[in-house]
């Protein structure tokens, strides 16, 4: 394959990893949607980062035991010829699928916030396009880009979190975990599959400069996230109390009760930088994933072609599969825990595959 | 890709980037916007139908009053309306040639008699729209219709909304004889179980009291305006029960309000103090916190509320310097206890008689102790009338100004 040698840097995996795990909880949020008391969203955050670490720790293991193998690579080495391709071809429908629900959310919650007239097509259509535009170049364009995204996206998010202090209530997060653990698995459940939704850095491991970097750098990510994300839950519930569960778009709602000193105020659009800049190098990473692992399945001699045809995908799936905010809402939460199974599922058997056949014995022992 | 091929590209990508620039669809130019700064909702002329009453912004005569350009007031008043809300907003388009904006508005002003109908669509309204907010204020007029209210003018500042506001923040901080409260407390408070919400009252009066044909007095100075003849005053707090209003705090039960929930900033405390024939005297209120403490046991749920208050001898109707040492202060203290407690037990005794919890006693007894909320709840609308709640008021006087007790 005439692939280009591209090459990331471990703090652009980092970047890649922060800006794809914060982009649903800066547009949707959709844990909220299925926690059953406000209050408990930060235990729920706080559950699903700790969680999370078991997920990644055997796809990062893999990445270094296959070094200069993408996922897609090696679970052709490991399950065998058909098998693995199998495996590849329904993780290039996972990552498309994320695709989708990036490019719906960010055209609903445009929708939804500033442009209500606006059809949403022209959001889907404009956000494709940015994504795919960027995938196209390859993933060092993405990388780049990311990194320098994730710095204006963290600064966006530390506002939103802490200068709504004026409404902020503390007793509203109270009382923790009334009814026990139950009720918490289901949301807990939401927010591990998001964290799921890591299994595509399996594709960006081995483009990095230096694969050691790759742990150091994705635990960073998952502890900078995992922070962010429990702050911003917090928030949240002292600010909105009761009522956050009810919240379309909760970050943008959160930066409109920004008033500080009675002037510093009306800043929501910054939201919308974030929403914009974010979900394109979300969707360029899925589009670049995608594609890439099409070439890698079928053989194709490079991911150009591909690219913009799996654009155009998304952009049909994305408009037609959901009428409206609160069927996508609920479609997603409905298939939040078959996305999360499947991908533990998969890791865990290329893992288990991997150990019972001795491929794990040698670096890059095949 | 080729050179040109490149270039075309970029062009093209310009151009595309260029186009939400313009605006899209949702374009609004300021020019053709007017701005809102505060609304009132009454009943409408018919049955089931709402008024509503806005004021709007003029920038032009905010403009020309530097420049001396005449005798214009830098706002308006307009009515519409409709069968619900958004459709009152909507029909203002009838009249107005320039487009509502709401993202400025502060206040959402209900007249009574509308309020003891239920507010819980105009507020709805504010929590689901873009361009209104979560922390516009809610205010009942007292007496009046919000289309009254509206009329009020304040002397000193040629907006009656930042008016309004400037008294609302200054009286909180000073006064603490109001509650402010915004679309989101309300919200929150009508979806939390044992907790009702409340709102600042406001009271619309003649700016020359005592007159029958109120003379109208002309104001020719900075501000350049002929008549003002009615001026707000915000003071007090609406009790709502859901989303209806049952009724009124006056100033002191709104600030024994204020003291069992913690709000008071700033005050002064006047009482007649008995150890000097009876003569007045002031505190001034520094800092204050209380705390809620729910006693719960297997038969009965009973609250204690201890009220911390920290002040400083502001006024005595003697002379400094004549009345002793730190024993003295003691009395003062203690006699301050009693007037606060009575204060807070008034204000308990107002919210009990409407049957409103106000104070969230029922969602204290829920945050402490969530097993035993959930048995109680149903029954809360007949145990609160009835609870027992000890005040327990502890002021500690810091000093006693520029001279000696």
């Amino acid at each position: 394959m005439n692939m280009p040698d591209e090459r990331i840097t471990g703090a652009q995996l980092m970047s890649l990893m922060y800006i794809s795990r914060i982009v649903p909880v800066a547009i949707v949020f959709p844990t909220v949607a299925a926690v059953e008391m406000a209050q408990d969203l930060w235990v729920v955050s706080l559950i699903g980062a700790v969680l999370s670490v078991p997920i990644l720790l055997p796809l990062l293991f893999l990445g270094l035991k296959f070094p200069g193998q993408t996922i897609v690579q090696y679970s052709q080495s490991i399950m065998g010829n058909i098998p693995g391709k199998v495996i590849g071809l329904i993780l290039v429908i996972y990552w498309l699928k994320i695709a989708v629900d990036v490019i719906y959310a960010v055209g609903d919650a445009y929708t939804i916030a500033v442009m209500p007239e606006t059809p949403i097509l022209v959001f889907i259509i404009l956000s494709a396009f940015m994504g795919a535009y960027a995938a196209r170049h390859g993933l060092e364009v993405i990388g780049r880009i990311s990194l320098i995204f994730m710095i204006l996206v963290a600064l966006v998010g530390l506002l939103v979190v802490i200068l709504p202090f004026e409404s902020a209530k503390l007793k509203n997060l109270l009382p923790v975990m009334e009814n026990g653990v139950r009720p918490l698995l289901k949301p807990v459940g939401v927010s591990l599959a998001f964290y799921a939704q890591f299994v595509v850095i399996g594709m960006v491991l081995p483009y990095l400069n230096k694969i050691r970097d790759g742990v150091r750098f994705s635990g960073y990510a998952l502890l900078i996230t995992g922070i962010l994300i429990i702050l911003f839950s917090v928030t949240l519930t002292v600010v909105f109390g009761v009522t956050a569960k009810d919240l379309s778009v909760p970050a943008y709602s959160l930066a409109r009760m920004i008033r500080v000193a009675n002037f510093f105020e009306r800043i929501e659009v910054i939201v919308l930088v974030s929403w914009t800049l974010s979900a394109a190098v979300k969707l360029a990473l899925m589009l670049w994933a995608s594609s890439l692992g099409l070439v890698q399945i079928f053989g194709i001699p490079n991911h150009y072609p591909l690219v913009y045809p799996l654009g155009i995908v998304t952009v049909i799936a994305g408009y037609l599969l959901f009428d409206n905010h609160m069927e996508f809402i609920s479609m997603f939460l409905r298939s939040a825990p078959f996305a999360l199974l499947m991908v533990v599922s998969l890791i865990g058997l290329l893992f288990i595959v991997a150990l019972l056949r001795g491929k794990l014995r040698s670096p890059g022992g095949i | 890709m080729s050179k040109p091929a490149k270039t075309l590209t970029a062009c093209l990508l310009i151009l595309v980037l260029a186009l939400p620039c313009a605006g899209c669809w949702n374009r609004r130019e300021i020019q053709d916007l007017s701005f809102v700064t505060a609304v009132g909702v009454d009943k409408g002329p018919e049955e089931g139908t709402l008024k509503l009453t806005v004021h709007l912004a003029k920038p032009f005569a905010i403009g020309s009053a530097e420049s001396g350009g005449g005798l214009e007031k830098p706002f308006l008043v307009a009515t519409s309306t409709g069968e619900t809300t958004f459709e009152a907003v909507r029909n203002f388009i009838k009249s107005s040639p320039r487009r509502l904006n709401w993202t400025h508005n502060r206040f959402f002003l209900f007249g009574e008699s509308f309020a003891r109908e239920g507010i819980i669509d105009p507020v709805n309204w504010v929590g689901r729209d873009g361009e209104t907010r979560r922390r516009t204020l809610i205010v009942v007029a007292y007496n009046s219709t919000a289309e009254e209210l509206l009329q009020a003018e304040f002397e000193l500042e040629p907006i009656p909304a930042s008016g309004a506001e400037a008294i609302l923040n200054a009286a909180q901080k000073g006064l603490s004889t109001v509650v402010v409260s915004t679309v989101n407390d309300f919200l929150i408070n009508l979806k939390s179980d044992g907790i009702e919400p409340i709102g600042t009252r406001a009271q619309v009066f003649p700016l020359v009291p005592g007159k029958t044909d109120w003379d109208r007095t002309n104001i020719e100075g900075e501000l350049k305006r002929t008549e003002i003849s009615l001026s707000a005053m915000i003071a007090g707090s609406a009790l709502f029960k859901e989303d209806k209003l049952v009724g009124f705090m006056d100033e002191r039960e709104t600030r024994g309000y204020n003291w069992i929930m913690g709000q008071v900033r700033s005050t002064i405390v006047s009482f007649n103090y008995p150890h000097r024939g009876n003569k007045k005297m002031g505190l001034e209120v520094i800092r204050m916190k209380s705390s809620i403490i729910p006693q719960i046991d297997a038969e009965k749920v009973q609250f204690k509320v201890k009220i911390d208050v920290q002040a400083n001898i502001g006024e005595t109707s003697w002379p400094a310097g004549s009345h002793g040492g730190a024993d003295m202060i003691k009395m003062v203290e203690e006699k301050a206890n009693a007037v606060i407690k009575g204060e807070a037990e008034n204000a308990l005794v107002k919210a009990q008689e409407l049957n409103v919890d106000v104070f969230g006693f029922g969602r204290e007894i829920y945050r402490s102790n969530p097993q035993k909320w959930a048995g109680i709840k149903e029954q809360w609308e007949h145990l609160f009338p009835l609870l027992n709640v000890q005040i327990e008021v502890n002021t500690r006087i810091q000093n006693t100004g520029m001279v000696r007790f």
